[in-house]
């Protein structure tokens, strides 16, 4: 009988030992468990700290931003131009030295290199000739970002700013009529003294007009570094480039048929280009802030708030939260009491309320472009360097 | 302002449109305002033909919407075509079209004599009713010129406001143009979608007149499209088989 119970002890022993077994399996699958759910945990908060839209929004929501800006806070601003603009530089062989020394490439009339927060694009200015259909002159301008990234936005700012310059810059001073008035009695003379012409130069003396001839500045835009609102960075540095633009002293050579680029270190008279109109962007996107009090749909849609996100980042574009977006440029040139317009460009999915969202950006444009006008007219002598916040 | 077509300065020119010309679009419209003339046609929404297609949307799986302008504007075309984009992408409702399914518009400008930004934003939008594709709102586009007295002139004399001006009045000199997309025409309360602007040397008092004179002028738009789908709709009620079916 002792033997019939061993058997049962034995079973008994093997049952707790299953239940022991069984209850280690439990604990280490509520370990896993335990594991699991603080490894998605732990990977939610990576992914809401690496997503850029609920990044974002996180610093939106506590009314501040990631670079820690208040939403109508425009980034710091440099501007560093070089040119041949300088009217207070005399002409003594120093000064002479360093105006060659600066900008020894004689076919690049201006430059400029502009930073709007960690955003920077560098402009030149160069020229062409060649005829026209209206006696007027042109402007060119061609974007371009470092290893052909991001080449499909350039379409619509090189478009935009083009046109811009072609509004603003009085055209006529491009012209070279002037050069018809004074050489066409020699330009008739060498054809009537000289009849060795070449076929080439026979052909060339009748296209060539020189009544139609101008000059086309080419502006050309190189992003150095995109963090965001390229649209005002590229318009400063257009201006900033043309503000400080020398017009070519051409000769015409009549011998060649062509127009010929006299030294810099002759004593040429200087003729700086005119701009009249001095055009300042601001681009603001726009961030509807949802209540979420409310339950009902409609309700919630009337009290979205909206939000001007001034000058934004690379960041806050890309995060997916501005969907609308507001360029403005005004001309900083125009009296404080009645500012002048030169631009209004707005498409979005959320439309404004005209009497109070757009006249507040409005507002905020004005203000961008007194800051702006100070800092070009601090900006005065080439290579140095100020900030405006 | 004495107009050369005798219209009034806040007033637009006669509309025309015809919709469903083209048999093998989803949608299309004739849009005619004056002289103007465009022909849109919109296919979709449909897969989109290129991988390409798909790697340039963004990361939503939302619909995209595409549109295509002559070539004889390319000069402007980019500028354009953004924004048509954009009007189009926020009265469209996209939650209803498939993922990631592609909506293209393809116009053509037969005739330019002015507010031609304008005219393509209501072909395209009428194409787009023509192929049934929902849409959250009607958006109605209204140019605006103004016309800024030159030095020569009698100093005293105001800016001249005009809607829907024509080629001419908008290539006066010292004239800048604007095209302002009005939202909720047929409410009381208009909001404004969209705006672009050309060669303007305005105030903020002057937008303010312009989009004053645009809420104005947008109803005559939105009664327009009624008129032109309800003729549709009766159009296509007259039919054979409809004859057949009532008797």
């Amino acid at each position: 009988m002792v033997k019939e119970t061993e058997p049962a002890n034995e079973t008994m022993n093997e049952a707790e030992h299953d239940i022991t077994a069984t209850t280690d399996i439990t604990a280490g699958s509520m370990s896993v468990d335990n594991q699991q759910e603080d490894w998605s945990q732990l990977m939610n908060q990576i992914a809401v700290t690496l997503t850029a839209k609920e990044y974002v929004e996180n610093y939106w929501k506590q009314k501040t931003r990631p670079d820690g800006r208040l939403f109508s806070q425009t980034r710091a601003t440099t501007v560093v131009s070089v040119g041949d603009a300088d009217a207070d530089v005399g002409d003594n062989d120093d000064d002479l030295a360093r105006r060659k020394n600066e900008n020894s490439n004689p076919e690049v009339l201006g430059s400029a290199l502009v930073t709007v927060g960690e955003t920077r694009i560098l402009s030149t200015v160069t020229f062409t000739v060649g005829q026209s259909t209206n006696k007027a002159g042109d402007v060119a301008v061609t974007l371009s970002f470092p290893c052909g990234q991001d080449s499909p936005k350039s379409a619509p700012i090189e478009s935009y700013i083009q046109r811009l310059l072609l509004e603003t810059i009085p055209l006529e001073q491009l012209s070279l009529q002037h050069y018809a008035d004074d050489s066409t009695v020699n330009f008739k003379s060498s054809l009537s003294n000289n009849r060795q012409l070449s076929s080439k130069q026979q052909q060339r003396s009748a296209v060539v007009n020189l009544a139609f001839m101008a000059i086309r500045l080419q502006v050309s835009l190189q992003v150095v570094h995109n963090d965001g609102n390229l649209w005002d960075a590229a318009v400063l540095a257009s201006v900033a480039a043309l503000r400080r633009t020398i017009l070519p002293a051409l000769e015409w050579n009549s011998d060649s048929q062509t127009f010929c680029l006299l030294d810099k270190s002759d004593l040429v008279p200087k003729t700086q280009l005119q701009l009249p109109i001095l055009p300042v962007s601001l681009t603001l996107g726009i961030y509807y802030q949802k209540e979420e009090d409310d339950a009902d749909a409609a309700a919630a849609v009337k009290h979205n708030k909206l939000n001007w996100m001034t000058d934004p980042t690379r960041l806050e574009e890309e995060s997916g939260w501005l969907t609308s977006c507001l360029t403005v440029v005004i001309d900083a040139n125009s009296s404080s009491n009645d500012c002048n317009l030169v631009s209004l460009e707005y498409s979005g999915q959320q439309p404004l309320t005209v009497e109070s969202d757009l006249l507040l950006a409005l507002h905020m444009a004005a203000a961008r472009a007194k800051e702006i006008k100070t800092l070009l007219l601090v900006e005065t002598k080439p290579m140095a360097k100020t900030s405006a916040k | 302002m004495d107009r050369s077509d005798g219209r009034s300065a806040s007033s637009l020119r006669p509309l025309s449109c015809e919709l469903s010309t083209l048999r093998d679009a989803n949608g299309s419209a004739v849009w005619k305002s004056g002289g103007t003339t465009v022909l849109a046609s919109c296919h979709g929404p449909t897969a989109p033909r290129q991988p390409q297609a798909l790697a340039d949307h963004t990361s939503t799986s939302d619909a995209l919407v595409q549109v295509l302008l002559p070539s004889s504007f390319r000069h402007i075309s980019y500028e354009w075509e953004v924004f048509l984009v954009n009007v189009l992408t926020s009265c469209i409702r996209l939650e209803s079209c498939p993922q990631h399914s592609i909506i293209q518009i393809v116009l053509q400008i037969p005739s330019n004599d002015g507010s031609v930004l304008a005219a393509c934003v209501h072909a395209s939008v009428s194409a787009l009713m023509d192929a049934s594709v929902e849409l959250n709102y009607l958006p109605v586009a209204i140019s605006c010129v103004i016309n800024t007295p030159t030095e020569t002139n009698n100093s005293d004399k105001q800016k001249e406001f005009c809607l829907d001006p024509t080629l001419v009045e908008e290539e006066q000199e010292k004239s800048g143009s604007l095209t302002m997309v009005v939202v909720g025409a047929e409410e009381k309360c208009t909001q404004m979608g969209a705006i672009h602007t050309s060669g303007i040397r305005a105030t903020v008092q002057d937008i303010m007149k312009c989009w004053s004179m645009a809420q104005q002028a947008a109803s005559a738009v939105t009664t327009f499209w009624r008129l032109a789908l309800t003729h549709k709709h009766k159009q296509h009620a007259q039919t054979l088989f409809a004859g057949v079916i009532n008797s």
